[in-house]
């Protein structure tokens, strides 16, 4: 029989278990993950202000995955794809005929100067991780005066709009506790505004500048004094801060890096269309720990899912895999005070408003706050634990459609 | 008790449960049959009516529907349900109306009124004498003669106006005509509401950055070379003289470092990955580049800007 490996349970790897095992059903297929503790990361922006229970937020993994395929818990060593081989910690081996990466991403907090010493988790946090999110979320409840700061190390970060909610969410919760006014909220960022996109960002940055909230563009942090409270950037300049909100440097999986196969960053060569590797056939990835040049976050690993399905069914079929992946992502981003946004976006076409998925109809408003779609990113809860992470099909296309933009 | 019946009574509860979870299992099951079978023919619906809609869209329909709204708004704002109502009354005489001065005939006399508006300024100004001359004409004479009953009617009309209104009420009625523009002011949506048209909804315009050619090399929308082939060394300094930098040595390692990068990967470098292919600090490479560096090298590299900036 021949074998499917896929390294990592997270949300590309768990679906497209899922997805392969109905697919092949003549081949066998093996997750691996160190844990067996899936987390619902978009939960994690809500935890820091009482949004979620963690609960709520973490389930086993296994219980994710169709019991047909072999789920192991175990850490990689390294990748050997000239041996068509994978190196568990403590020596073993795992042979495959496929292999799938879906190792993630990480933070590293570490690797910024000074960050994770004095302060780290006193007056310094970061919440892409549930201890940083559920330390922050105490810290912010007695938090009532001050300077807090947002600062992004480097991109690329998971989900790029997470800076952005966080902001607004931190606006309306201090907001709520009607203590804004003796709170100056900062984003120091190292792009040149809010966001990447042009016209959403200038959108984005003219939707903080309303809630008071300044941005310090293109400031790239060398290192973080935690005694004297103050972020310096390497031209120079400075932002003092109360209490600073993290998002750290980024990484690809460790294995992937002593496997000597990643970038600079640790991710993980892959075409940008096909996702095949760019330098093994028999090797695929998905999700965040590829380098392409997508958002990292959970829906774009969706829809690579639908296309990484029917190449890895091409592949075994001895045909070429169809470039069909356009770097579709969309994102709900949470704006406070029960309200949401949502942006549909890929490779080349930037966030336009409409209306999604029905043109005129909806009921999501792209670009523009409604209150549908918050109720969407809070339903989306559900279909992320029971239909989208068990690979069942969803009413929507993996392309980015044209569709209900207004060009 | 006696164990015996209280093992049948068991047994009993057991059959009754069993055939309760059989129900349940069964409906389950119906109901994970309905979801499968109804999930394709959902999604394939709602493909259809995307484009259905999209193609509505393009024609302009909900563009058009939108203006309407707006229309209607204004309407709304300006008349009051009294308004309205009296306007219901009078559809009838409004209908009648319409209907005597949409006759073939009368409709025959405005055109022809139409033209003779139109060509005013041919008409040479008639004094007293004028008038009298035209006095003898039979077709002047006809005019008058409509003008005068029409003034007829519109007095009479006048008068039983009058008698129907007291003084207070018309009084109530000129300051509302006087004050009526405020009034639609108020009921004008904030900027950004749902009702203004698709582009605004973008906020504060900037101007949309566009390709350029300069000396006769492109550009890209971004500044960057719009063709990384064309570039040379000379072109480098340029560049680098338009950024207000001098090309040293430690400058030029990290220019070619990240034109060479370029090459080998097809993707532009950022700050990290110069710092791990040349070897030189990033503290360095900022003292050398202030300005965001990664940008900045690629572009005085002739290579797009450095992804990471996603």
């Amino acid at each position: 029989m021949k074998r499917i490996v896929i390294l990592g349970a997270g949300t590309g790897g768990t679906l497209l278990a899922n997805k392969l095992v109905q697919a092949l059903p003549d081949w066998a297929v093996q997750v691996i993950d160190r844990d067996d503790a899936h987390l619902y990361q978009p939960g994690l922006l809500f935890l820091p202000f009482g949004g979620y229970r963690e609960s709520e937020l973490v389930r086993s993994r296994k219980g994710l995955i169709d019991p047909r395929v072999q789920f192991t818990v175990a850490e990689l060593n390294r990748i050997a794809p000239d041996e068509h081989r994978v190196y568990l910690q403590g020596g073993a081996r795992v042979p495959y005929d496929i292999l799938v990466v879906a190792t993630g991403s990480r933070v590293t907090p570490e690797a910024t100067q000074g960050l994770t010493a004095v302060g780290w988790r006193d007056n310094a946090f970061d919440f892409y991780t549930l201890d940083g999110a559920r330390a922050l979320r105490d810290r912010l409840a007695r938090f009532d005066k001050g300077r807090l700061v947002l600062n992004v190390a480097e991109m690329p970060i998971k989900c790029p709009v997470a800076p952005l909610e966080f902001l607004f969410l931190a606006d309306a919760y201090f907001t709520q506790r009607g203590v804004r006014k003796d709170i100056d909220i900062v984003y120091a960022t190292p792009l040149e505004g809010a966001f990447t996109k042009p016209k959403a960002s200038a959108l984005l940055g003219d939707m903080l500048g309303k809630r008071g909230i300044s941005v310090v563009p293109e400031f790239a942090v060398s290192e973080v004094d935690g005694a004297a409270r103050t972020m310096k950037a390497f031209d120079g300049r400075e932002v003092d801060y109360d209490l600073l909100v993290s998002i750290p440097l980024h990484a690809g999986s460790e294995a992937i890096a002593r496997s000597g196969l990643g970038d600079v960053g640790g991710w993980f060569p892959t075409d940008k269309h096909t996702l095949q590797s760019r330098h093994h056939p028999d090797v695929f990835a998905i999700g965040d720990a590829t380098d392409v040049p997508a958002s990292k976050a959970g829906a774009v690993a969706h829809f690579q899912g639908d296309v990484l399905l029917t190449n890895i069914v091409r592949h075994t079929e001895g045909q070429p895999p169809l470039p069909e992946f356009d770097g579709h992502a969309n994102c709900f981003i949470e704006t406070g005070h029960g309200k949401a946004m949502l942006i549909d976006f890929n490779y080349t076409t930037e966030p336009l408003p409409g209306r999604f998925p029905l043109p005129a109809v909806g009921p999501f408003t792209l670009l523009q706050e409604s209150a549908v779609n918050h109720w969407g990113k809070l339903a989306f809860k559900w279909i992320y634990w029971n239909v989208l992470l068990a690979g069942k099909e969803l009413p929507l296309d993996h392309r980015m459609l044209m569709a209900g933009k207004w060009a | 008790m006696n164990p015996d019946t209280t093992t049948q009574a068991l047994l009993d509860r057991i059959d009754a449960l069993q055939t309760q979870v059989a129900y349940l299992v069964d409906r389950q099951r119906k109901q994970e049959e309905l979801l499968a079978d109804m999930t394709p023919i959902l999604r394939a619906a709602l493909g259809e009516a995307t484009w259905r809609l999209d193609a509505l869209e393009k024609q302009g329909w909900f563009a058009f529907g939108r203006e309407l709204g707006a229309i209607a708004e204004r309407v709304v704002g300006h008349y009051s349900p009294g308004d309205v109502r009296q306007l219901g009354d009078a559809t009838i005489a409004i209908l009648d109306t319409v209907r005597a001065l949409t006759q073939p005939a009368v409709l025959h006399i405005a055109a022809e009124a139409g033209q003779v508006l139109q060509n005013a300024d041919s008409v040479e100004p008639v004094g007293v004498f004028g008038m009298m001359r035209a006095s003898g004409d039979h077709d002047v004479q006809k005019g008058v003669a409509v003008m005068l009953e029409l003034l007829r009617h519109l007095g009479r009309g006048a008068q039983a106006l009058a008698q129907t209104q007291d003084p207070a009420a018309l009084r109530k009625a000129r300051l509302a005509a006087s004050l009526g523009p405020k009034r639609r002011a108020a009921v004008a949506g904030p900027p950004g509401s749902n009702t203004q048209p698709a582009g605004c909804a973008i906020g504060p315009s900037v101007p949309a950055p566009t390709a350029t050619v300069v000396d006769g090399v492109a550009f890209s929308a971004d500044g960057h070379l719009a063709d990384p082939n064309v570039w040379t060394r000379e072109l480098g300094d340029k560049l680098a003289l338009a950024l207000g930098l001098q090309l040293d040595p430690p400058r030029w390692q990290l220019v070619d470092a990240a034109r060479a990068d370029w090459g080998q990967t097809g993707q532009s470098p950022n700050v990290r990955r110069l710092t791990q292919v040349t070897g030189i600090a990033t503290k360095e490479i900022y003292a050398l580049f202030p300005k965001a560096p990664g940008r900045t090298i690629c572009k005085v590299a002739g290579i797009p800007k450095p992804a990471g900036c996603l």
